[in-house]
């Protein structure tokens, strides 16, 4: 080997040894790779956060025009547009917290109990409807954008639980039997197709049994849950 | 032989350099879709995600500016009339039990973490995720156990709440969100606590089953936000009462 082989040895293996050394500092000496599915979390995360803080935005312009609509008002002693802005609150606000009565488009559903002969030692659970089925249909149902939604004409609340119990099935504390009628205000069409996919719920439920019916209408009357009005929290309270 | 000794040697390293690129190189390019990824991609979304939740922030101190203003005026306005009086009382109410304000009071924090991957074979999915199931019969379990205020990873449960995957994460209303899950609760903390650890309850299924790691925390002084999303009824109409 000649001293000009030994250089460009020496040259390269420094460039290399510069090249590690620099990769290294750009991690801060953390470990240079992570899992895809850190990366997309991360995502996710900031994606939602993003969401967030356009909401918030959202509410902040809200907010200023109806300032701006009482500012005028008030020193014009012209107090109508605030009264109507004050029940429109309330109307909005009523039928957000299930107290107050709506109507409008939807769907209406029943699920029961399958009456199909059982296979040789079959599992007759199999054919039954639990409360595991009627809130994965609620959820559906919500993710299709429901604005009100009934359980045997319980009004699905924030707080309503469905719990099963043996034979019965418990909503905002009134026992209920088979069959089940869910009735939902909002896009009649993007609920059914949610539910009917053949990735739905409805589409698996029809498949082990259990009878699924759907129908959209023009006009349905949700009730509203009078039991808004004395509810009592015991534990925590409003900031 | 010595002619070549050197041009070898020198063959050698730049074979070693060229390795080391091409594992660079195809590292770099491996994307999302499989592989290990650049930390540097992932400090990109840190900073992202920080800056957004900063801007938030401020974001919502100014809201909260804004909306003391409109309730001052609503309380002077009310204080006047009678019939404003009880309307704003009354939306208050609702507000609160629609999940529309601020909530605090003792409970319980439930977290949920994916499980450690240990063999290096093992398939890189996050389980809750793709078994968010798991996050609705929890919801259902607190509720009756009589939760008086529920949000998973700061999102309020209200009544139109939804938990659904949305290619690989879950949106909670509408909004993208990733493990760890924390769902704060507020009511006794005792019977929150002692509804979700029954044995085969939804806890036991977690761990056991899923192979999640379910911590649940006693707190006597939680805090849980209001609902951040916007209200509005496209085709719900209240019937009039009389």
């Amino acid at each position: 080997m000649n001293r000009r082989t030994i250089i460009i040895i020496f040259s390269i293996a420094l460039l290399v040894g510069i090249g590690i050394v620099a990769q290294s500092r750009v991690t801060n000496g953390l470990m240079l790779y992570v899992a895809p599915s850190t990366v997309q979390d991360y995502r996710a995360m900031a994606e939602g956060e993003k969401q967030n803080l356009e909401n918030v935005q959202n509410r902040i312009n809200d907010a200023k025009e109806k300032l701006q609509d009482y500012e005028e008002n008030l020193y014009n002693q012209e107090s109508k547009d605030i009264l109507e802005n004050i029940s429109d609150e309330y109307i909005k606000y009523g039928i957000y917290s299930g107290r107050l009565s709506v109507h409008g488009p939807g769907v209406i559903i029943t699920v029961d109990d399958g009456n199909r002969e059982l296979f040789d030692g079959e599992d007759i659970n199999n054919l039954l409807v639990h409360d595991e089925d009627v809130f994965m249909i609620i959820n559906e149902l919500k993710r299709a954008g429901a604005e009100a939604i009934s359980v045997n004409g319980q009004r699905i609340l924030s707080d309503t639980s469905i719990s099963c119990s043996g034979y019965t099935v418990r909503i905002n504390g009134v026992t209920y039997a088979r069959p089940f009628k869910i009735q939902a205000i909002g896009n009649a069409r993007k609920m059914s197709s949610i539910l009917l996919g053949p990735e739905g719920y409805a589409t698996n439920l029809k498949e082990w049994g259990v009878i699924f019916k759907i129908k959209t209408s023009d006009e349905i009357i949700i009730e509203g849950n009078s039991d808004v009005d004395n509810y009592v929290y015991k534990y925590s309270k409003t900031i | 032989m010595k002619k070549y000794g050197g041009i070898i040697g020198v063959g050698l390293v730049a074979m070693l350099v060229g390795l080391v690129l091409a594992m660079q190189l195809s590292n770099a390019s491996s994307s999302e879709q499989g592989g290990l990824v650049p930390i540097l991609k992932l400090k990109d979304y840190e900073v992202t995600l920080k800056e957004t939740r900063a801007e938030k922030e401020a974001a919502l101190e100014e809201l909260e500016r804004v909306e003391s203003r409109l309730n001052s005026i609503e309380k002077e306005m009310a204080d006047e009339d009678e019939i404003i009086k009880g309307l704003v009382e009354d939306t208050e109410k609702y507000k609160a039990i629609a999940g529309v304000a601020d909530m605090q009071g003792p409970g319980i924090i439930v977290t949920i973490r994916d499980p450690e991957i240990t063999d290096e074979y093992q398939e890189d999915i996050s389980v809750i995720t793709y078994n968010y199931e798991l996050l609705l019969s929890l919801v259902n379990k607190l509720k009756e156990a009589g939760a008086e205020a529920i949000s998973i990873n700061e999102n309020r449960i209200v009544q139109t709440t939804e938990i659904s995957l949305a290619g690989s994460h879950i949106n909670i209303n509408g909004t993208a969100t990733a493990p760890p899950y924390n769902i704060k609760a507020l009511g006794n903390p005792d019977t929150l606590h002692n509804t979700i650890t029954i044995r085969g309850g939804t806890v036991e299924v977690m761990q056991k089953k899923y192979d999640l790691k379910v911590t649940v925390s006693k707190k006597a002084d939680i805090k849980v936000p209001r609902y951040s999303g916007i209200i509005k009824f496209k085709y719900a109409e209240q019937i009039p009462q009389e």
